[in-house]
């Protein structure tokens, strides 16, 4: 199969929505990837997390304090990846018209952010859609962060 | 100057008609933007003149929902008449104060050296108006006003876009995804 067919199978698939982003840089930042991974899909699948954050890291411009942010976050969903149901792990990173980095998850009861301002502040929100009885967040880490408390929330 | 645009239809067309103050439960306002938006808006959404139209009430029609998609001012690089790819968000209005939509939002300034003391604070109202213009009576927007400032494209970084006043920028545009994402506008979420 040539990579031309994989990749139009792979877009609009969800585990690759990070080729959705509104980030115009990061679909060629994912051609690159797949360029050097020889075809492999199953590479980038067991490493989703990480494929993800890495792509982020180079193809967002995250400042310095974001990406020690971004470095936190994925040792934070490697630890997770092993516990809980990997479905569940679907998530993209974008960035955003404030230079914030996002990572973003959509279940079916809302959708999920984590975000990370330019100087490294975070902040948790959750939006519930509109017949869903879930209380709307937003979480501001004013006095530390629980990286792997808060990536359990993200993912739960 | 009045509309010189053929395709726009006459129930649109503002003819000298004032401003209307109030706003109705029930009423919808119709916004448009790209689907990624529907599904993300925080991203992307713009803290600076936000524009609708409005639907008006059953005693008073202004518009349909496609007519959001009329370009009202075409350019040499947008010169379409309709932006046909785009989608429609219809929000509906279910909560208002006086048949108003003001949101106050307060945080203490971010002093360079923190201060217990503070009591100063920057305060981000949100106010929905009808503003007519030529070619859409129905047009309208939410206005952000920083310490009584109002919010421009020019302004913005030394106000609402500030390094420092990202969790009061970050308060609104939360409050602007949830309209978006629950489709329904309310003065208390």
């Amino acid at each position: 199969m040539s990579l031309t067919t994989e990749k139009s199978k792979i877009i609009g698939t969800n585990k690759y929505s990070l080729l959705q982003s509104h980030s115009k840089d990061v679909t060629n930042a994912y051609e690159q990837v797949f360029a050097v991974m020889d075809g492999s899909l199953t590479t980038v699948s067991d490493n989703d997390a990480t494929s993800k954050i890495n792509i982020a890291m180079t193809s967002l411009k995250p400042t310095a304090e974001q990406i020690i942010a971004l470095n936190e976050f994925h040792a934070a969903f490697k630890y997770i990846e092993t516990r809980i149901d990997p479905l569940r792990l679907n998530f993209d990173i974008t960035k955003a018209l404030d230079e914030e980095i996002c990572i973003n998850r959509v279940s079916d009861f809302g959708i999920s952010k984590i975000i990370i301002h330019e100087d490294g502040l975070i902040a948790y929100s959750f939006i519930a859609y509109k017949n869903i009885s879930k209380e709307d967040i937003l979480d501001f880490q004013l006095d530390g962060v629980d990286y792997e408390s808060l990536t359990f929330k993200f993912f739960s | 100057m009045p509309c010189i645009l053929h395709y726009i239809p006459p129930h649109l067309v503002k003819n000298g008609r004032e401003p209307l103050a109030l706003f109705y439960i029930g009423e919808f306002l119709y916004y448009r933007c790209e689907e990624a938006v529907k599904l993300n808006p925080f991203d992307s959404i713009s803290l600076v003149d936000l524009s609708n139209n409005r639907s008006g009430s059953q005693a008073n029609f202004l518009s349909y929902p496609e007519d959001v998609l009329y370009n009202t001012n075409p350019t040499a690089l947008k010169p379409q008449e309709k932006f046909d790819k785009l989608s429609i968000v219809c929000l509906e209005i279910v909560e208002l104060e006086n048949n108003s939509y003001r949101k106050e939002f307060k945080e203490p300034v971010n002093l360079p050296i923190p201060n217990p003391t503070n009591i100063q604070q920057n305060v981000c109202v949100i106010n929905l108006k009808h503003k007519p213009i030529e070619c859409n009576y129905s047009h309208c927007t939410f206005e952000f006003h920083f310490n009584t400032i109002e919010v421009t494209f020019e302004n913005y970084k030394t106000t609402l876009g500030a390094k420092a006043n990202k969790i009061i920028r970050t308060k609104c545009k939360q409050e602007i995804s949830k309209m978006i994402i629950k489709e329904v506008i309310r003065v208390n979420f």
